[in-house]
């Protein structure tokens, strides 16, 4: 959702409205660049990230905060997990740090790391897991959870033990879950305090920023899990710096915020993710030739785009959506105030390839691949979790949720969706930005204008 | 009924692709902002009704997401219901096809079968979670207040199953895999990287009683058509090693700490063994399921 950058355009250079438009780039949070279908993934990378090699172990490894553990600096994310032969594999090669969580498949990723601790010198591996705490929870009900994480994960202790997610400052002193905490530790079942935060759900919640800087101050964690990657490192280095300044130990999620991808439309042949949007579209009470119009009209934008990338791709020898993943993974350990970044490992070949990364300074055409990446899109991407620009609206405009709702409908193709959650905003939706006199203008960090894309929202996105 | 949709394996029936339209078109015409959230006998709504989708469920369950945006999520309709002391919060998963919303399921399985009319499987996992799929939709009811007992979660499964689209059969996918053998309620659909391995994508599985009373894996390899299924094939004789059984060609491979998996080739597809220690164990186990 840009202002029109076709003026801007330079020829061969990536117009930044054509990027985002048609390469699906989030312009609130950290959802995918690119939609559709991944190309096939080539069998060889390219010469820009080291590549797997036979017998390659982790390299770096860096102390976690005041735990004194020296963690990995990759570690394996377990969301997606589903073997325990690529945890016993991945810690077979050094990765000594696992992430997971209690609503991780309800429980059944730490059964399956359950099994893989069955193999494994259970004191060579940080474990960590952590529960989502409500209102209504009570020491007694997150002592029998923990309790039950324990048991499927066949452990006698935690090396950590967190909350999954609390939205605001004041839920990090939830007393439920500290004094449950407390009595674990005195069992000896846990060992220190974590958490996790993405950032807030639409208007609910506070910035990533702001939890988690309270959190390293608070003296309550030992560690934490927080987003970290080359496009929102601003916020993040802000955390980082808290939590260096109080000793406390720093993993990463979302350390890759985009893929490349083309989806080409056969009106004959249409792909099984087309034909579903199609269906989509007439089930919203389009013909099927408008829905199949409608779906040709993306993919041209979206093909124009990726043509108008290939220099840049061919430029780096990037050949698959992967090769910028991995290049993104890289980039995260390069900083001596992250600990360690949590990756999804679902299969060996992933293990392997992360590996090959660890301990490694990035060269510069990575460098310089990402820091492109981050200045086509770095004035058109609200960043993941930061409300930087709320506190000075006089009226109290979420900006971050309208302009998630503008890529709904126009980078997704959701209409009907995304006006339906803009109307749902009400009174606080962007019609004061009409007659406002944007003190907003120059509040975000990242150049983002922000009245005129508040203008551009509502327009888009109200019947009226 | 759905056009120029890629040609399928025959064991694809059109039913099971009128099933999908239907309810992916039943549950959009509903949707948003909540409007067709099922009223379920015994329970009252008692909040607003969420939707998310696949860019932002994470706002919603945090990692978990993950999970199920690699199954496709479309939406997921949420709303908390009370019956007496009893408060829940409902999440209905709407996963596109049933095959996606099986495959979640089988991944996520906590708790203890029961039967329930009018869906395809069901759970509970007392006192705080009961799980159910019918046709694309995977529901979660997880517990805010109170307890849910076996009965009164299975009740409570009974009562929504009524209220959801769809058919509530094992979907028709699961017929490539034969039956003699295979422990009931064992089935499964893994979108990526079935047995660790990036080269197996699209897997239905099951487990099959071998010898001693260990069981092992059977899983065939879902192709769109012919000239897919001959791509993965291919995909994968330039990576595996090959031999011949009883005139057929196996290509097989080990995985890391679990013994040998391998696949044949047949007309109705390419189906595949795992945890064979060794060829002739292999062989014997491709056998039951190359039907």
């Amino acid at each position: 959702m840009a202002r029109d950058a076709q003026s801007e355009s330079d020829h061969g250079k990536i117009s930044r409205r054509n990027f985002v438009r048609a390469g699906g780039a989030a312009l609130a949070g950290g959802a995918a660049l690119g939609a559709g279908a991944t190309p096939a993934s080539a069998s060889t990378a390219s010469g820009l990230f080291p590549r797997p090699r036979a017998g390659e172990r982790i390299m770096g490894y860096h102390t976690l905060g005041r735990t004194g553990w020296q963690a990995s600096d990759y570690g394996v994310g377990t969301s997606r997990l589903r073997e325990s032969a690529v945890v016993r594999y991945a810690v077979d090669k050094g990765v000594n740090y696992i992430d997971t969580a209690e609503g991780y498949g309800n429980g059944q990723v730490e059964r399956t790391i359950g099994e893989a601790l069955q193999h494994i010198d259970r004191s060579k591996v940080f474990l960590n897991t952590k529960l989502r705490v409500g209102a209504d929870d009570t020491k007694e009900t997150i002592l029998t959870r923990a309790r039950a994480s324990l048991d499927r994960l066949q452990t006698e202790y935690l090396d950590a033990f967190g909350i999954h997610g609390p939205s605001t400052v004041a839920a990090l002193n939830n007393e439920a879950f500290h004094g449950a905490v407390a009595e674990l530790k005195a069992e000896g079942r846990v060992k220190y305090t974590c958490l996790s935060y993405h950032g807030p759900s639409g208007s609910r919640g506070e910035s990533m920023v702001d939890v988690l800087t309270a959190a390293a101050e608070s003296g309550r964690f030992d560690l934490m899990l927080l987003v970290y990657n080359f496009l929102n490192h601003e916020e993040s280095d802000l955390i980082l710096a808290a939590a260096k300044a109080n000793n406390v130990g720093t993993t990463a999620m979302k350390t890759a915020p985009g893929v490349l991808s083309h989806d080409p439309v056969d009106s004959e042949n249409l792909t099984e993710s087309q034909q579903q949007y199609v269906d989509r579209m007439v089930g919203r009470g389009r013909t099927h030739e408008q829905a199949l119009a409608q779906l040709q009209s993306r993919a041209e934008r979206s093909k124009e785009t990726y043509d108008r990338t290939q220099p840049f791709v061919q430029r780096y020898g990037i050949q698959t959506d992967e090769q910028l993943r991995l290049g993104s993974f890289h980039w995260a350990i390069q900083s001596p105030d992250l600990h360690c970044a949590c990756v999804n490992m679902p299969d060996f070949e992933m293990v392997d390839k992360v590996v090959a990364l660890s301990g490694t300074p990035m060269n510069p055409a990575e460098e310089e691949l990402l820091e492109e990446f981050a200045s086509v899109l770095g004035d058109q991407y609200c960043r993941h979790g930061c409300n930087t620009c709320t506190p000075g609206c006089p009226h109290n405009v979420p900006v971050s949720t309208i302009m998630r709702y503008a890529y709904y409908y126009e980078g997704q193709g959701h209409e009907k969706f995304a006006m339906q959650k803009y109307a749902g905003l009400g009174s606080a939706d962007a019609s004061a930005c009409k007659t406002c006199s944007a003190p907003c203008t120059g509040a975000c960090p990242h150049g983002i204008d922000i009245q005129p894309q508040m203008l551009q929202a509502h327009s888009l996105l109200t019947l009226a | 009924m759905t056009r120029n949709r890629p040609r399928k394996v025959a064991v694809l029936t059109a039913v099971t692709a009128v099933t999908a339209v239907t309810v992916l078109t039943a549950v959009l015409s509903c949707s948003g902002g909540g409007g067709g959230f099922p009223a379920i006998d015994g329970w009252s709504q008692t909040g607003e009704v969420r939707v998310f989708d696949a860019d932002n469920l994470w706002e919603y369950i945090n990692g978990a997401a993950e999970l199920f945006v690699a199954y496709d999520v479309q939406t997921c309709e949420t709303a908390d219901l009370s019956s007496g002391d009893v408060v829940v919060a409902l999440d209905l998963y709407e996963m596109g096809t049933p095959l996606n919303a099986f495959g979640i399921l089988s991944r996520e399985r906590a708790g203890d079968r029961v039967t329930v009319s009018g869906a395809t499987d069901a759970m509970v996992s007392a006192p705080y979670l009961a799980l159910l799929v019918k046709g694309s939709t995977y529901a979660k009811v997880n517990v805010l207040e109170g307890e849910l007992t076996a009965e009164t979660g299975r009740a409570m499964l009974e009562a929504l199953a009524s209220e959801l689209p769809g058919e509530a059969v094992l979907p028709a996918e699961f017929d490539l895999l034969p039956v003699d053998g295979k422990v009931a309620g064992s089935e499964g659909f893994q979108r990526e990287g079935y047995l660790g391995l990036t080269e197996l994508a699209d897997c239905i599985h099951a487990e099959y009683a071998g010898d001693g009373g260990e069981t092992w894996e059977g899983f065939a390899m879902l192709a769109h058509d012919r000239p897919s299924a001959e791509a993965m094939w291919n995909a994968l004789a330039s990576e595996w090693d090959a031999v011949d059984h009883g005139g057929n060609q196996v290509l097989f491979r080990e995985i890391p700490y679990r013994g040998f998996v391998g696949v044949m080739r047949t007309e109705q597809g390419i189906f595949g063994a795992s945890g064979a220690a060794d060829q002739a164990d292999l062989f014997n186990r491709l056998d039951v399921i190359v039907h």
